[in-house]
């Protein structure tokens, strides 16, 4: 048997030594890879022969290849000694309230943050509100003083949520009350009931009764009224959509 | 540097296998032919849209070629009006002093085929058993047979093509060629990879690193642990020691009360004895007083005898006060005894309980300070881990080994990034070599049509940026390097044939075939070109040369021509050198 053909068998050998290795998954430091390279060395050193020098090359990233896997092997390992699922949960009854607290919020990364409108924010509007000029300054200084009072009030949160629950409850009533003989209230002669003054404020709780299913709105796509369904009991709605009423300085738009 | 055979990879080259024969079945122009072909040089002749190039084309698509020049799909290769082709190679693989060209197959000839449909879909039969593309391109790649490279098979216009690619392509077509194109991208592939696992190794030693921060911990708790033990230990001995104190406590008791039983005890034989003697002398007095008195005795005598018996009277009376003291006193120390003797049973079973008799000097109330600041320690230490010895002498190897297999692994990288820098030198010496025999092969094909050139080598120091450089200069001009447009066509076909041919005795692939390589060629220099061709081919005699032109080639004996033309549309091939005209229409 000629060199090259030994030399090629043993080449062979190794490559399909650096396979089986691979594929069986085994310790990758089972292979002696400094031993390998000097053989391999000795083997190139040897021979000019092309198929030789080729399959040399092979053989080198096969074992290139190994020593990726001991690379991967080894931090797997390594990783084992602190990322074992076994470790993590002994360590975890291991340690005291104080450590858990303290790794939960090192842990802890807020993905939502939650902005509230608070007393303080809308008394910051208010002034930037009133900072600005306005077309109507008579308007713009009542508005504000409404708004100002609200603000500068100290009022208890729960008291103001009764309140606007008992607005609602009067409104509904108002409401079933003006209803012609079909059943419909015309919204915008509602919402002006009391005034000028107070269609946004019932604007903005009829979208409360409206949006809860105790009243329905009804738009006129030809002519554009808007008329108010009030229901005795609050009505389930398999879907909803959504319907866009404006106000401005001079009134509903539309 | 060695010779050819080492170049080359191939020191069987006496036993390369040949295309004994192609057969095309609807395939392009080609209802069903059979083209026999031979060792040595084989020209396909015939006029333009004969179907000369298809049968090279037929070549390729059965050897799975993926690109094809008149057809970028495969199905359009199909005759018009039908709707699967096959094309088929049949090599020669007769034993040659025992040996098979093609040793995996032991059959005469091994036929590699190719079915297509209309569909786009295809298929791959090696002696007519199914084989996969991989399997095909594996078998061939073996016998250094490359379809796609340009230098094996060279299609129409693959000569402009060969001209106008970038010179780094052209090395890389050329390391193919010859057989040697796992070299570089091996070393290259070896190299890339070993360079990026040293680049982790930062990213591994921090992982080293938490991992010793891992065993830091279990040794911390170990420490725990192991101190827990020992206060416990320390703890069950001081209760130990504490309930053998009491016991201790309750024997000194017990021993003082039969201390005082005993005095009290010899008190009382004592009383009573002295009970005795003066309760006889005071009678003894009495008798002596009463016979004085009947003697008439002398008042002095009877005074003194009085005096004695009141004296010693008195002294009876206190003695037997006494008596009585220590009888109650004795009754007393009796029930204590009872008492302490409970006390003292109650305290051994305790203490035996809490393990054998110690001897101690202490008091209990000292143990028991001691025993309450032990408990406040271990109260200090938490819940150490039970397993806490266990996972740390475990995280303990575990991360000995580590350590010791990541040098190991630094080592191997190291030494195998070693070994990548000496295969690059081999590659660069490979090359180096085989341009120092090929260059001067080149400079005589080009002296034959008036012309001089050189071959360079680039950027050899850069695995990937390495290039191959072609020069050539016609009519006494100095050397210039071959481009598209520098040169005219005919002179770019004259170098590139050149270079091919100076090229061919270091290529692997049994075959080589081009295309049309005549065109642009004025006369002198086709016959130039096509008389080194033949004598190339006479002198490799065990290489198959086949070679596509249109216009007329001078006929020699070592010559197989096939002549390809059109019958009612469809092409006929005609070989005469067997003599033998082949129509498809007569198959």
């Amino acid at each position: 048997m000629s060199s090259v053909r030994i030399a090629k068998e043993e080449l062979e050998r190794i490559i399909a030594l650096c396979q089986a290795l691979e594929k069986t998954g085994s310790d990758p430091f089972n292979l002696d890879v400094k031993t390998l390279l000097n053989r391999l060395r000795s083997i190139v050193e040897k021979s000019k022969n092309l198929d030789i020098i080729v399959l040399d090359a092979e053989t080198l990233y096969r074992i290139a290849l190994v020593i990726a896997l001991q690379h991967k092997w080894l931090k797997d390992r390594a990783s084992s000694l602190f990322v074992d699922s076994q470790l993590v949960s002994l360590k975890i009854v291991a340690a005291d309230v104080r450590e858990l607290a303290s790794a939960f919020a090192s842990c802890w990364r807020p993905i939502v943050s939650l902005e509230q409108l608070t007393r303080g924010m809308v008394s910051e509007g208010y002034e930037y509100f009133l900072s600005l000029p306005t077309r109507t300054a008579a308007r713009a200084q009542a508005l504000g003083e409404g708004v100002g009072e609200v603000v500068s009030a100290p009022t208890n949160l729960f008291e103001e949520r009764q309140v606007v629950e008992e607005d609602l409850k009067k409104l509904h009533r108002e409401m079933l009350a003006a209803r012609n003989d079909e059943g419909y209230v015309n919204y915008l002669a509602f919402l002006k009931a009391e005034g000028e003054d107070k269609v946004v404020a019932r604007a903005y709780l009829t979208a409360f009764l409206v949006t809860e299913g105790y009243a329905e709105l009804v738009k006129n796509p030809l002519t554009g009224e808007i008329w108010l369904q009030p229901f005795e009991q609050k009505q389930e709605r398999r879907s909803v959509a959504s319907l866009v009423t404006v106000f401005r300085g001079d009134g509903f738009v539309g | 540097m060695a010779g050819r055979g080492d170049v080359s990879g191939t020191e069987r080259s006496n036993i390369r296998p040949y295309i004994r024969e192609v057969i095309l079945e609807n395939f392009m122009s080609h209802e069903y032919s059979r083209i026999p072909l031979q060792r040595g040089l084989n020209v396909i002749v015939g006029p333009n849209g004969a179907g000369k190039s298809s049968i090279l084309l037929g070549i390729a698509v059965a050897l799975g070629q993926t690109y094809t020049e008149r057809g970028h799909r495969l199905s359009d290769l199909i005759r018009r009006g039908s709707e699967a082709s096959r094309v088929a190679v049949v090599f020669d693989n007769r034993p040659v002093d025992g040996a098979r060209p093609i040793p995996s197959i032991q059959s005469d000839t091994v036929t590699v085929a190719r079915f297509m449909k209309k569909n786009g879909d295809y298929w791959h039969y090696v002696n007519n058993r199914f084989r996969t593309k991989a399997e095909v391109e594996n078998l061939l790649t073996r016998i250094g047979i490359r379809p796609d490279n340009m230098l094996i098979i060279m299609h129409q216009n693959m000569i402009e093509q060969f001209v106008t690619r970038d010179s780094r392509d052209k090395l890389a077509m050329v390391e193919e060629a010859v057989g040697a194109a796992g070299l570089r991208e091996r070393i290259r592939d070896a190299e890339a990879r070993l360079n990026s696992l040293i680049a982790e190794e930062a990213v591994l030693r921090k992982t080293l690193e938490d991992a010793r921060a891992a065993v830091d911990y279990w040794r911390e708790e170990y420490q725990k642990l192991s101190l827990f033990k020992q206060l416990e230990e320390r703890r069950l001995q001081l209760e130990r020691e504490y309930y053998w104190a009491l016991v201790r406590e309750a024997e000194k008791s017990k021993e003082r009360i039969e201390s005082e039983m005993s005095f009290s005890l010899q008190e009382v034989s004592r009383l009573t004895q002295e009970i005795g003697a003066l309760s006889e002398r005071v009678s003894e007095f009495r008798q002596n007083i009463l016979q004085s008195h009947r003697a008439g005795a002398p008042e002095a005598a009877f005074t003194e005898q009085l005096d004695k018996l009141l004296k010693d009277s008195e002294l009876l009376g206190r003695k037997k006060e006494r008596k009585e003291m220590h009888e109650a006193e004795l009754k007393e120390l009796r029930y204590e005894l009872a008492a302490a003797e409970k006390e003292l049973s109650r305290r051994v079973a305790e203490a035996s309980a809490k393990g054998e008799r110690v001897a101690t000097n202490r008091r209990p109330q000292e143990l028991s300070d001691e025993i309450k600041t032990v408990g406040l320690q271990i109260a200090a230490l938490g819940t150490p881990t039970p397993q806490a010895e266990e996972m740390y002498f475990i995280a303990e190897s575990k991360f000995r080994e580590a350590e010791l297999k990541a040098a190991q692994l630094s080592e191997n990288a190291r030494k195998a990034l070693e070994e990548t820098e000496y295969r690059k030198e081999k590659w660069r010496s490979f090359l180096r070599e085989l341009i120092s025999l090929v260059e001067p092969q080149y400079q005589r094909i080009l002296s034959y049509v008036g012309a001089v050139g050189k071959i360079e080598l680039h950027n050899l120091h850069d695995v990937d940026k390495a290039s191959i450089e072609i020069y050539v200069g016609f009519r006494g001009v100095e050397p210039q390097l071959l481009t598209a447009y520098t040169q005219s066509g005919g002179e770019r076909i004259v170098a590139t044939m050149a270079f091919l041919l100076a090229l061919q005795k270091y290529i692997k692939s049994p075959f080589r075939a081009v295309d049309e390589f005549d065109v642009h060629l004025d006369p002198l220099n086709r016959e130039r070109i096509i008389n080194i061709l033949t004598t190339t081919a006479r002198e490799d005699g065990d290489v198959q040369y086949i070679v596509i032109t249109p216009g007329k080639v001078p006929f020699t004996e070592e010559m197989n021509v096939i002549v390809v033309q059109n019958v009612k549309g469809r092409s006929t091939v005609l070989t005469p050198t067997a003599a033998e005209a082949v129509q498809s229409e007569q198959r």
